[in-house]
């Protein structure tokens, strides 16, 4: 039972951390079309993390063109005002 | 009173979906100026650059493929930092990928540090990584426009800037020129952004003056052949005001799809089919934002309120729906 309950708050732990550092952005203008997309882990292209788009990701870039995770999981490039391009795509 | 219900008659029901947040490419076709249909489903969105007050015209662009990746462009990523002036991001007018996937191009344009005008075409070659990287720049003198690989694997562009030099210039990889051609071909103040350049073949090219809705059909090899053209404005109505043409195909059918806005008291839009021996005509009730055929299906960004709608036909549904123009 002891377990369940510690098990349960650490979990409860790590969700809130997650919600903390990774806030939904929302959408302050048309130009920048990603919310609430942080807790989703990007498992392809070498490239992992969180698919957030704004300044709470954790992320490893293998992919030269890899900046972020999209909702796919898939390396993408963020869109708006924060953004990061690219000289390269395929 | 009548035009308008005309106009409601007219609206097609069909299918379609409100664009979201949640609708990853959504936001980014809604908010394009003009969308590019490039092989394998690729898409590439050009859409204004805000908060750069050193280029209020700035252009960027967002390669979208068709396994959801997507790729942030501007212009001033291609340009040294020396020749560009600082806070700008410069323009991307047009994409095209070489017919053996290889190569890529996209013409450009932006501000050097003294305010003048520079034009180009970066080429990038795909490299073991499969990614497209750069590898050459094509420096235009004049202002440059859509692009198009040639079965050569040369480069064709819309070099046209005001009444002066030709409409279409090809360019080897390596910058020089190959040919210049159709000097007078459209009317005179036209710049580049007026005309869009559609290759439909081996040799084969439309090349449509958006403001007077006339398409050239061209031929372009070692020399420039017009093989005849097309009225986009048969069958439109006369009064009002037509919108520049937003996209125009050329179908395997030989027949021409082209797609407008009609700008008066009710906006709506028009979706024309051009043959040798008819012209066919569809209104939808609802202004066009922008509008593409990728091959298979005519996509066209409207509104719904204020939230953006995405409708898509096919061929046989843009048929079924128009009517023929006397």
């Amino acid at each position: 039972m002891r377990k369940v309950v510690i098990m349960t708050l650490l979990l409860l732990a790590a969700a809130t951390s997650i919600n903390a550092i990774c806030p939904d952005i929302g959408v302050d203008s048309v130009r920048t079309i990603w919310s609430a997309r942080c807790q989703t882990e990007c498992p392809n292209d070498g490239c992992t993390g969180y698919a957030d788009g704004h300044n709470c990701a954790t992320y490893t870039r293998t992919d030269p063109c890899c900046t972020w995770c999209n909702r796919f999981g898939q390396c993408t490039q963020y869109y708006g005002n924060y953004a990061e391009v690219t000289t390269c795509f395929s | 009173m009548i035009a308008l219900v005309a106009v409601f008659l007219a609206t097609p029901i069909a299918s379609g979906r409100v664009l979201t947040d949640d609708t990853l490419s959504g936001r980014v076709l809604t908010d394009a100026v003009r969308v590019i249909p490039l092989p394998k489903g690729r898409l590439v969105a050009l859409f204004h650059l805000d908060g750069l007050p050193q280029d209020p015209t700035a252009v960027g662009a967002l390669m979208i493929g068709k396994d959801g990746r997507e790729w942030q462009l501007r212009a001033s990523a291609f340009v040294p930092q020396p020749q560009l002036l600082a806070g700008s991001g410069g323009q991307i007018y047009g994409a095209a990928i070489s017919d053996d996937e290889q190569a890529a191009a996209l013409s450009i344009g932006w501000l050097t540090p003294a305010r003048e005008g520079r034009n180009g075409i970066v080429v990038l070659q795909k490299g073991p990584d499969r990614l497209f990287h750069p590898s050459s720049f094509v420096a235009c003198n004049v202002g440059v426009g859509d692009v198009a690989f040639t079965a050569n694997g040369d480069i064709a562009a819309v070099t046209r800037f005001a009444a002066h030099r030709s409409a279409v210039t090809v360019y080897k990889r390596t910058g020089a020129i190959a040919g210049e051609f159709f000097d007078d071909l459209v009317a005179s103040g036209r710049r580049s952004s007026d005309l869009l350049m559609v290759r439909v073949d081996a040799s084969r090219y439309a090349l449509v003056d958006r403001r007077n809705g006339t398409l050239y059909r061209l031929q372009i090899g070692s020399s420039g052949t017009i093989l005849g053209s097309v009225d986009l404005n048969a069958g439109l109505p006369s009064r009002g005001t037509l919108g520049p043409i937003q996209t125009v195909a050329m179908l395997a059918s030989g027949e021409v799809l082209a797609v407008r806005q009609r700008v008066n008291s009710t906006p709506y839009t028009i979706v024309t089919l051009h043959s040798a021996a008819k012209t066919a005509r569809w209104q939808i009730g609802r202004p066009s934002r922008t509008a593409f055929w990728n091959g298979e299906k005519l996509s066209i960004v409207t509104s719904v309120g204020a939230r953006p709608f995405l409708q898509q036909f096919s061929l046989q549904e843009i048929r079924k729906g128009a009517t023929h123009v006397p």
